[in-house]
């Protein structure tokens, strides 16, 4: 990323080759709408270079990279609970196209809807810190909040995912 | 034979990698960089909005002492306040724009409503009644803020959003006025809540607003 910053533009391809398909399971957990979650991704890495004047040497990439598509996770999920409140204002019905997709038995599927009925905040939790290895601290510090409310909203979004879940078994 | 599904490897399994989303975002991405747009380093945008805010202010005081519209021992006497005043100014741009720091913005803040306080308790009563209507203050306050708002919104938009970074950002701008008022301004102190005050609340307040409503140019931290 140093390089980049200082003017080497082909090590872009050297950071998008290990670090977008990452980013892509990240985005894919958090808004599970695979054209958003495209969005999402081109959003994170036009971020990446707009702003590469932002990044601090020294400093961890990944962290850096992924709090940039949270944001964006975060910023579109705002605007989907909006848009989702106006269609259900409108016509009466709760909003659909997010929700869990029943032809689909697989596990994985299984799991993004659940995930998908957590609140984003305990999403968010839950996928940087189970998925993503993040430590409560650097979730409060990217949020704002402390290191104890950060690990009540990964328990909570952790509990409810298993209580969500508890019906599923696996064969063996 | 079945078993309760293990949470912790399902949620670790790495999705299906999409290739041609991947694709279409690098080509994305390589457009993005062929137009060959200059890095913009925080530290730099920090310091053009210091230069634009406070010494858009320390400008103004050398141009009115220049032309004889305020004295030396005037400007002496007001002294410790202007560095205050600059001070909170300097501290505000910078927490704005630090990519890290939240102590540096709460810092900001703080500093801010101190300046705030300095500036009313150390009015004291005026010795000649105001030629000018309280308004012009108001108006003069925010029209000087104009230069550092537009300075203080580019570089906002190279980072994410967050309410206490655009609002630090706005007291940065609005602490110009407040120097300038300083320089001006001999009216009591009720005069300097309710049109200097004002006008200082009222900038951070639109610099919030319209950072707000700009459709975001970067997710960065």
């Amino acid at each position: 990323m140093e390089r980049f910053r200082d003017g080497a533009q082909d090590a872009f391809e050297d950071l998008f080759a290990r670090h977008a398909g990452r980013v892509q399971g990240f985005l894919a957990r958090m808004v599970r709408d695979g054209a958003l979650a495209e969005d999402l991704l081109q959003a994170t890495f036009l971020s990446v270079i707009r702003s590469r004047g932002r990044y601090e040497p020294g400093t961890r990439f990944t962290p850096w990279l992924m709090t940039i598509a949270a944001n964006a996770a975060r910023d579109a999920l705002r605007h989907q609970r909006h848009v989702d409140a106006y269609a259900s204002s409108e016509d009466g019905t709760p909003a659909l196209g997010l929700g869990p997709d029943a032809s689909d038995p697989s596990l994985r599927r299984h799991l993004l809807d659940a995930l998908h009925q957590l609140p984003a905040d305990h999403r968010e939790a839950v996928v940087l810190s189970k998925v993503e290895g993040w430590s409560f601290e650097e979730i409060g510090a990217l949020r704002g909040i402390s290191a104890g409310a950060a690990r009540l909203r990964a328990h909570r979004g952790y509990e409810k995912l298993r209580e969500l879940l508890g019906g599923l078994e696996v064969a063996r | 034979m079945k078993q309760p599904m293990d949470l912790d490897r399902l949620l670790t399994e790495a999705p299906a990698r999409d290739n041609a989303a991947m694709a279409r975002v690098l080509a994305a991405a390589q457009g993005e960089l062929a137009l060959k747009r200059p890095v913009r380093r925080w530290r730099t945008q920090a310091a053009w909005l210091v230069a634009a805010s406070g010494g858009l202010g320390l400008l103004a005081a050398a141009v009115m002492f220049a032309v004889g519209a305020v004295s030396g021992p005037l400007l002496l006497a007001r002294a410790p306040l202007l560095l205050l005043l600059v001070g909170t100014s300097a501290v505000c741009a910078w927490g704005a724009l630090t990519p890290g720091g939240a102590w540096l913005r709460r810092l900001g803040v703080g500093l801010a409503l101190a300046s705030a306080a300095a500036v009313v308790l150390a009015r004291g009563t005026p010795h000649t009644a105001p030629t000018l209507p309280g308004w012009v203050c108001t108006v003069s306050h925010l029209a000087i803020g104009a230069v550092p708002l537009v300075v203080a919104l580019v570089a906002l938009r190279s980072t994410f959003f967050q309410p206490l970074r655009a609002a630090v950002a706005g007291l940065s701008v609005g602490s110009t006025g407040a120097l300038l008022g300083e320089l001006a301004c001999e009216q009591d102190g009720r005069h300097v809540v309710a049109h200097h005050l004002l006008a200082w609340a009222v900038i951070t307040a639109v610099l919030v607003v319209i950072s707000k409503s700009l459709k975001p140019r970067s997710y960065a931290p």
